[in-house]
């Protein structure tokens, strides 16, 4: 009996950590219904302050802060905030850097997220849950779509923006795909830029030459994408925008909606100038 | 009577290019609404930096002030004198667009850049500064007379504390 039962206990040990180890998921919502998801504050160093909208007060950020959708969040100098953005992002904000959180939602099987960087420094982590991912970080001149991996994304006024793994990231573990047809693998320290998308090429230039110089005007702040509060813009919209620019640098309109143009016929000809 | 007004043609001739080398002066400043000391003041400060087009002298004397953590003197041109940032007979019109020239030149001092072989011989020059960070790529291809926007040096601040945080970050001797 005695073994019996020492036996029972040596296998609910061994199970307990096989299950442990089993991937979290989240259960998916019936279709059309949301969930609002919020973010809490895990960490902060120094200087960090945040608010819920454009026109509320400034507060202080403390440890267990929980920050809805719509709040926006500055760090001073020497400073840092890791905040754990729904259930499924983590996010670390360096020094001196403004970040908006517009939405953390799941809708249906996806989990959407919108971050804005205004300027600064970002370390965002995102895992998959189970469900599908729609996790977009927007800068005043791009938009990054995060498929379930990590990287750091920095944005000035000097150098524009670059992307690049976080020290955890190993060996390729981030694949940048522009849709000019160029595929940027990154490693380690590795990063790409507007300037410079080929890994190689970046380092290279943004250690011996100095870079050109960015087009980024104080305007870029009032850009509605990085706005906290305005969820009428889609980042989709936006996302088409910076594609736009990489493919010649020119703004091209949007899809035309509605049915495909009926090609000319002889019953149908192509209307003619006046 | 002809070479009374050849002079004075001149004169008036060469007087909007005159008016054309004055430098930008700025209506007001951010430092006078947000120069209060508590860490909500600085956090405004910034962000009121952040927008602006053209950053005057008493801003970017602030700015450098709070990010060098300098204890300031009297007033702060006289901190930017007693550091070494500006020469001492350089009067800087508070409301006047700043010049880069100045502000890579206290940047390398406090960041203790030494630069490369005529900026060790000659010391941290402003023209020599401010090729320094241009080479290093902490400002985008300027010259010393130009004015810089408030997020370039909020850009150039934050290179700076990054290598002041990794880096040696002390005062370079004989700045002054």
């Amino acid at each position: 009996m005695t073994r019996t039962f020492g036996l029972l206990l040596l296998l609910a040990a061994i199970a307990t950590p096989q299950d442990a180890k089993k991937p979290a998921t989240l259960k998916k919502l019936p279709k059309g219904q949301t969930r609002v998801y919020e973010a809490i504050v895990m960490k902060v160093v120094g200087v960090a302050q945040a608010r819920a909208g454009k026109k509320a007060k400034w507060a202080k950020l403390k440890i267990n802060d929980v920050l809805k959708p719509g709040t926006t969040v500055r760090t001073g100098r020497k400073s840092l905030v890791a905040l754990r953005v729904g259930p499924n992002a983590t996010m670390v904000i360096d020094r001196q850097t403004r970040v908006s959180i517009p939405q953390i939602i799941q809708d249906g099987d996806k989990l959407k997220t919108k971050i804005g960087v205004q300027f600064g420094r970002v370390d965002v982590k995102a895992t998959r849950l189970g469900l599908a991912i729609d996790f977009s970080v927007a800068t005043p001149s791009a938009t990054l779509a995060v498929r379930g991996t990590a990287f750091r994304i920095e944005w000035d006024a000097i150098r524009s923006y670059r992307a690049r793994g976080i020290p955890g990231n190993r060996i390729r573990a981030i694949e940048i795909e522009y849709l000019r047809g160029l595929k940027a693998t990154l490693s380690k320290a590795d990063s790409t830029s507007e300037q410079n998308p080929m890994p190689a090429f970046d380092a290279f230039w943004s250690t011996y030459i100095v870079p050109l110089e960015g087009a980024i005007t104080p305007e870029a702040l009032d850009d509605p994408r990085i706005q906290p509060t305005d969820l009428s813009n889609p980042v989709e919209e936006s996302g088409l925008k910076a594609i736009n620019q990489l493919r010649g640098g020119k703004v091209l309109p949007p899809p035309r909606e509605g049915p495909d143009p009926v090609p000319p016929t002889s019953d149908n000809p192509l209307p003619q100038k006046p | 009577m002809g070479s009374r007004l050849v002079p004075v043609a001149l004169l008036l001739v060469s007087l909007p290019f005159w008016a054309c080398c004055g430098r930008t002066t700025l209506k007001e400043s951010v430092v006078a609404k947000h120069g209060g000391t508590d860490e909500f003041a600085e956090m405004d400060f910034w962000d009121a930096l952040a927008k602006q087009r053209m950053v005057c002298n008493s801003d970017a004397l602030h700015a450098l002030v709070i990010s060098f953590e300098v204890v300031p003197s009297k007033d702060a041109i006289a901190t930017a004198d007693s550091r070494g940032w500006i020469s001492a007979t350089e009067q800087l019109a508070p409301l006047e667009s700043a010049r880069v020239g100045w502000i890579a030149k206290a940047v390398c001092i406090e960041t203790a850049i030494k630069g490369g072989v005529t900026m060790r011989v000659f010391g941290p020059r402003e023209r020599y500064s401010v090729n320094e960070l241009n080479y290093r790529g902490w400002l985008p291809n300027m010259t010393p007379q130009q004015t810089i926007s408030g997020m370039q040096l909020m850009a150039l601040l934050g290179r700076a504390e990054d290598f002041r945080a990794g880096g040696t970050g002390t005062v370079m001797k004989g700045a002054k």
